[in-house]
């Protein structure tokens, strides 16, 4: 066994990807929000995104 | 039967210091401790065959007269000497240490910047092979690449030899290696000797010769220092190809198993122009199964513009929702090199760990003010392979071999960057496993 | 033949013989050079003193030789322009002469070897090939040496001999022979080089501080 640390490493990083693959995890970058009222079904303008990117050029408010 | 042999005390000839000839009759010179003056030992009145000469004294890192145990038997150490060449205009010395067992013979250390070798003479000559880019020698099956020539001259001596030394002696000195062994040719006008030597440590001489305190540390590396990555970079790849194809396989794994099932399909179109409120909401769709991934995929008709989409994935029931953004932008056009496009039409994010539900998507799409609507289409998939995992594992997995091969050229650079072939390309063909 | 001891002709000091057939020995005490004839040792001549040796083999000195154990019993001293070498004599269990070479600490054993069609002196080269007992050896080195002494038990009468040429001959598989011209026709010897620790040396001299 010449390179334990690699194969444990290896393994680690294998094992890992399996598990991203079978919970279904990205790299997208995602804000979570609880308790959305279902009011937004009627009225999707009152809800405010807690997303941070926005690209906010002329936009008042 | 002879009686035993015995250990000679006598007096310098020329400063009458005392000095003990221990190589019993093997002794042919015999260096004052005192004057450094250079004594017959074969003549009676112990002749001078070198005046004292003002030169700087060399202290020997293991004392004359100390024993040690080399190869499984004793030795001591009975001559010392410094040998100098001259490469490019810079001085390097190295020191020999002549060993002797008067049932073994002789047998030499010498060292370098904290580099050890342990060295015996050949009977047996080497084959020289000058064809081919470089010269080489074989000895027992074993090839050694030439790594210098040089020149050296004795410039300082101590103890005792079997041959007449002399400060100023020189003989011309190839080196060949294959690490750990280093084979070279001594010759003078009129003889050619071969010797053998293995490289060392100094840890190994301190602990040989029981010498107090710790060794010089090691310089650079030397000409036939073992590398320590001998045969662990060809290891290490095998490794990383066994790994690589394990990746592989749980690509192929993730890719089969993976539902990928259309939930969600509508176009819309959006007109920056047309006031009012531009968020909107889908209709309820169902993401069954384990919390798997999520993608939705937009896909537009835009032509030299941009649109920003801020997407909310919104459980109906629990009122949980993953907030995120897109923004797609597509220009192209022609110029003097050619045609050239800049982003594309459709991007997609992959909302991860999506436990199972009824949900829908409130969608908030912009533009620039004054920009023409767009046509757009809105795709939901569930469960979806992510690519972007297997690249980053296959680029992690990818490290340790690099970090390896580089660091075993480095060495294998430091090693001969001390030769004769420094200046040129110091990667040798035929050192597949480093060297 | 057989008698073991005697007394030297010249001092009446014993004289043991380790080996029945010897043919010449030397008094320890005297120097005399002994010769055995019929019943009664004649001396012959003296040998002059020997040259201070580095040699760690004595007579005396027992090893063994492809598992049988020999004695040495006696040397003859060569002098040549680069040093000196020895030649042991040694005998094996079974009776048998050999001799065991020993110059700076390369050592060679060897049998007479009874030969038709050795070259003569001023034919013989270095790097000539021939082939003796069905095997091609190489001429190594032309020695010219002069015998410098003898000691011991030897199994012919030799003594004060003049300058001699010797030829060395090797093989690639270490095989050695030697041809000896100080006799007409030449003699010729066959054997092989050993390692020192090859032939288990017991009873070698004794060196101050060293056990």
């Amino acid at each position: 066994m010449k390179h334990p640390l690699y194969l444990l490493y290896g393994v680690m990083l294998l094992g890992l990807t399996g598990l991203a693959e079978y919970r279904g995890w990205s790299l997208l970058r995602v804000n979570e929000v609880k308790n959305v009222p279902k009011s937004v079904r009627d009225n999707p303008g009152a809800y405010r995104s807690h997303y941070g990117y926005i690209p906010r050029f002329f936009r008042g408010k | 039967m002879s009686a035993s042999a015995q250990v000679r005390a006598l007096n310098c000839s020329s400063c009458g210091a005392p000095l003990t000839v221990r190589a019993f009759q093997h002794t042919l010179s015999v260096v004052c401790g005192n004057c450094l003056s250079v004594l017959d030992a074969k003549d009676p009145n112990l002749r001078v065959l070198q005046r004292f000469q003002e030169r700087q004294r060399v202290l020997p890192r293991i004392p004359m007269g100390t024993r040690g145990k080399v190869r499984g038997d004793p030795y001591e150490v009975v001559g010392f000497q410094v040998r100098t060449i001259t490469v490019d205009g810079e001085q390097y010395s190295w020191s020999e240490y002549l060993l002797f067992n008067p049932y073994k013979g002789f047998r030499y250390l010498t060292e370098y910047q904290g580099h050890w070798n342990d060295v015996v003479t050949l009977r047996n000559v080497p084959e020289v092979d000058t064809g081919g880019q470089r010269p080489r020698a074989r000895l027992l099956g074993e090839t050694y690449d030439h790594f210098q020539t040089a020149e050296a001259e004795t410039t300082f001596v101590l103890g005792e030899f079997p041959w007449q030394v002399r400060v100023g002696d020189r003989a011309m000195v190839m080196d060949f290696v294959s690490p750990p062994r280093i084979l070279s040719r001594e010759s003078t006008g009129s003889e050619t000797v071969w010797s053998l030597g293995e490289y060392m440590t100094g840890a190994q001489v301190w602990q040989a010769f029981q010498l107090p305190g710790g060794p010089p540390a090691a310089q650079g590396v030397f000409a036939n220092q073992p590398s320590p990555y001998t045969g662990k970079v060809r290891g290490i790849w095998g490794l990383w190809g066994i790994l690589t194809l394990l990746l592989v396989l749980v690509g192929l794994l993730a890719y089969t198993f993976t539902g990928r099932e259309e939930v969600f399909r509508r176009m819309y179109s959006f007109s920056p122009r047309a006031g009012g409120e531009v968020s909107f909401v889908t209709d309820v769709f169902e993401l069954k199964g384990r919390p798997s991934s999520a993608e939705v995929k937009v896909s537009t008709d835009l032509s030299n513009n941009w649109a920003y989409f801020q997407f909310a994935l919104i459980n109906a029931d629990t009122g949980q929702a993953y907030d995120f953004g897109r923004e797609v932008s597509h220009y192209f056009g022609r110029d003097s090199d050619g045609a050239w496009r800049e982003g594309g039409p459709s991007d997609s994010a992959t909302v991860p760990a999506v436990p199972a539900g009824r949900y829908y998507l409130r969608v908030e799409p912009e533009m620039d003010a004054g920009a023409a609507a767009m046509r757009y289409e809105l795709v939901v998939r569930r469960d979806v392979p992510s690519l972007g995992f297997l690249f980053i594992a296959a680029g992690l997995l990818l490290i340790p071999p690099i970090f390896t091969t580089v660091r075993a050229v480095v060495f294998s650079q430091r090693r001969w960057a001390e030769s004769d072939y420094a200046s040129t390309d110091s990667d040798d063909g035929d050192s597949g496993d480093d060297d | 033949m057989s008698q073991r001891a005697a007394n030297c002709p010249n001092c009446g000091a014993p004289v043991q013989f380790r080996w029945s057939s010897a043919v010449q020995t030397t008094c320890a005490y005297c120097r005399s050079i002994l010769v055995r004839r019929d019943v009664n040792l004649e001396r012959v001549g003296e040998v002059a003193d020997l040259p201070p040796d580095p040699s760690p083999i004595q007579i005396g000195t027992e090893g063994v030789y492809r598992d049988k154990s020999f004695v040495l019993v006696g040397r003859i001293l060569y002098e040549y322009e680069q040093g000196g070498w020895n030649e042991w004599h040694a005998v094996c269990q079974d009776g048998r002469s050999a001799w065991l070479s020993d110059a700076q600490a390369e050592y060679a054993v060897s049998f007479l070897t009874p030969h038709q069609g050795l070259p003569a002196a001023n034919q013989v080269r270095p790097g000539q090939r021939m082939m003796l007992n069905g095997v091609v050896y190489e001429v190594t080195v032309l020695t010219r040496a002069r015998y410098r002494g003898v000691e011991g038990e030897l199994p012919f009468e030799y003594w004060d001999k003049s300058e001699a040429l010797f030829a060395d001959l090797r093989t690639p598989d270490a095989r050695f022979a030697t041809i000896d011209y100080s006799e007409d026709p030449p003699l010729l010897f066959l054997g092989e080089a050993v390692g020192f620790d090859d032939l288990r040396l017991k009873n070698l001299r004794q060196f101050e501080g060293w056990s």
